[in-house]
């Protein structure tokens, strides 16, 4: 089972050494300025860019292929939507209400291709840092929220837990599920009722748990000196390179010049 | 209801980078009726080869007789659930598939989900709780009020409500206190030889293996490596321990004794009573002698 989108790959680049706070900005950018691109040349420059990252990266293709797995469907759907429902330039086929035009396909093309750029730029990200290095480096973003109250390391690190936990979660929801299916539970057969019924005796458990661990955690946090935000060291300091640099001037460069392609 | 597995292998996540053989070959027979422990270090595939016995894994080669009921490699069975009911199951930690509002819903859900109407059902629940030596007050009780050790106990009960001919027990007695210990390990004996429940445990503790069992599996890297009745396992002390496994206390004992008398004492002896009789024979002997 895989359900985080793009775990990370641990190989040797230039993408990877990077400081995870320029590739958080440069990510985050890179998904609005997306939508700045409107014709062929301006999505050209944005393709250009994804594909450079991704040979950068070094990362196999089928991880990142694996990524995407989850939300094609998503994809393949908008594509059809667009298809089908976008009617302008001449009409390539018909059967009554259903019509496809030069012009839906074109845009469906467009979005299909904006919302590939979005996501596989995101997955690289996740594929490229640690879980912990995008936290740690979510936190320093958001740190000058702090002045406004806003808890951002309790949510960093709570970040961090959830993320810690879901394989342990995963195990043990497959611990509790064997042993009521041994009890005379059948979570994938009969009818519909019954398996939403299967799904109380898995979640209570489940929950109990859940809460157990996080009371422990919590205990062994403390037993280890944790006080939470005020005056705790960093054990990995992160290194502000040239690389880190280019990459933004480059991402916030590409602002003006796609302003400019755009027609 | 007889065992009977031939040439079973269990592959994990077959033909993906993932995949993990979990035990391979095995072999074997398990009688009626009997007591049967098997031991080995973690990741032996012990706690696997548990799962097929009741269709929660099923084979990726070879196949798993359990009565009437066949589970092959490569074809589904019908009837699981049949089966899943004459094959009971307590897991490690067994209180923590407790949900229930009450403890007596609890023991119930196991017999209701096998078809049994509520009253016998709730019948069986005393009857199990009896078995664990459990009052009935604490029928009303949420499962969740209750001490650790009686919660495994509440835990127990709802499988043996379902009342199966196959007891599995995969390390029953982790994290219970002494005593807690005892009286379960008591409980299973006494189901297997007053109820003639075929009884399969997975331990570490190798006291309660020797004193137990009617025989002992030791798996090895996914292999069963012996089979045979407690004495015989013990005796090759050297194979045991390159092996990873130790030897009960009582025998431990009777080697240290050896080894600073420089006499020969070792017995294939588990109860603490016979290794004190043994011993004072011996002395007894000795002085006699002298």
């Amino acid at each position: 089972m895989n359900i985080i989108i793009g775990q990370y790959v641990p190989v040797q680049s230039v993408i990877h050494r990077m400081d995870p706070r320029s590739k958080l900005i440069a990510v985050f950018a890179f998904v609005i300025i997306v939508f700045i691109a409107n014709n062929w040349i301006s999505y050209a420059v944005l393709v250009a860019i994804t594909c450079v990252a991704i040979l950068l990266s070094k990362v196999p293709l089928r991880f990142i292929y694996k990524g995407l797995r989850p939300i094609l469907f998503i994809i393949v759907l908008t594509f059809l939507l667009n298809a089908f429902f976008t009617r302008s330039g001449h009409e390539l086929f018909g059967y009554g209400w259903f019509q496809l035009t030069t012009g839906g396909l074109r845009q469906a093309a467009l979005i299909s291709i904006r919302l590939l750029m979005i996501v596989i730029s995101t997955t690289l990200l996740t594929l490229t840092s640690t879980p912990i290095d995008i936290t740690d480096g979510l936190e320093m973003l958001l740190g000058p929220l702090k002045k406004i109250r806003f808890p951002v390391h309790e949510f960093a690190l709570m970040m961090s837990i959830s993320l810690r936990f879901i394989p342990t979660l995963m195990e043990e929801t497959e611990k509790i599920m064997k042993a009521q299916t041994a009890r005379g539970v059948e979570f994938s057969s009969g009818p519909l009722v019954q398996r939403v019924k299967a799904i109380l005796p898995l979640l209570i458990p489940l929950f109990i748990s859940a809460f157990r661990r996080a009371e422990d955690l919590a205990m062994a946090m403390e037993a280890r000196g944790y006080r939470g935000d005020e005056g705790r060291t960093k054990l990995r300091v992160f290194h502000w390179g040239l690389s880190d640099s280019s990459l933004l001037v480059i991402i916030f460069l590409l602002i003006p010049v796609l302003w400019v392609l755009r027609s | 209801m007889d065992i009977i597995i031939k040439n079973l292998t269990h592959v994990y996540q077959p033909n993906s980078p993932f995949e993990r053989v979990a035990f391979q070959d095995i072999t074997m027979s398990i009688t009626s009726g009997s007591f049967l422990t098997i031991i080995g270090h973690t990741g032996s595939g012990k706690s696997s080869l548990l799962q097929h016995l009741n269709g929660l894994l099923k084979p990726t080669r070879g196949e798993v007789i359990v009565g009437d009921k066949v589970l092959v490699a490569g074809s589904k069975t019908k009837d699981l659930k049949a089966l899943r009911q004459k094959v009971g199951m307590v897991f490690q930690y067994p209180e923590h598939q407790l949900f229930e509002e009450t403890v007596e819903k609890d023991i119930m859900f196991g017999p209701i989900n096998f078809g049994v109407s509520t009253e016998e059902a709730r019948r069986r629940a005393r009857k199990a709780l009896k078995l664990v030596h459990l009052a009935e007050s604490v029928l009303d009780k949420s499962p969740f009020d209750l001490s650790g050790g009686q919660m495994r106990r509440v835990a127990i009960a709802g499988v043996l409500a379902t009342e199966p001919e196959v007891l599995i027990l995969d390390e029953p007695t982790a994290g219970l206190d002494p005593r807690g210990h005892r009286e379960i390990m008591e409980l299973f004996v006494r189901l297997n030889k007053q109820e003639g429940l075929t009884v399969i445990m997975v331990t570490h503790n190798m006291d309660d293996a020797a004193l137990y069992s009617d025989e002992i599996m030791v798996m090895d890297h996914g292999r069963m490596v012996v089979k045979d009745r407690p004495e015989k396992v013990f005796q090759d002390v050297g194979y045991m321990a390159r092996l990873g496994l130790g030897l009960p206390q009582t025998m431990q004992f009777l080697h240290s004794l050896s080894e600073k008398t420089e006499e020969d004492f070792i017995a294939s002896l588990f109860s603490i009573d016979e290794t004190a009789a043994h011993v004072a024979e011996h002395l007894l002997k000795e002085r006699d002698r002298s």
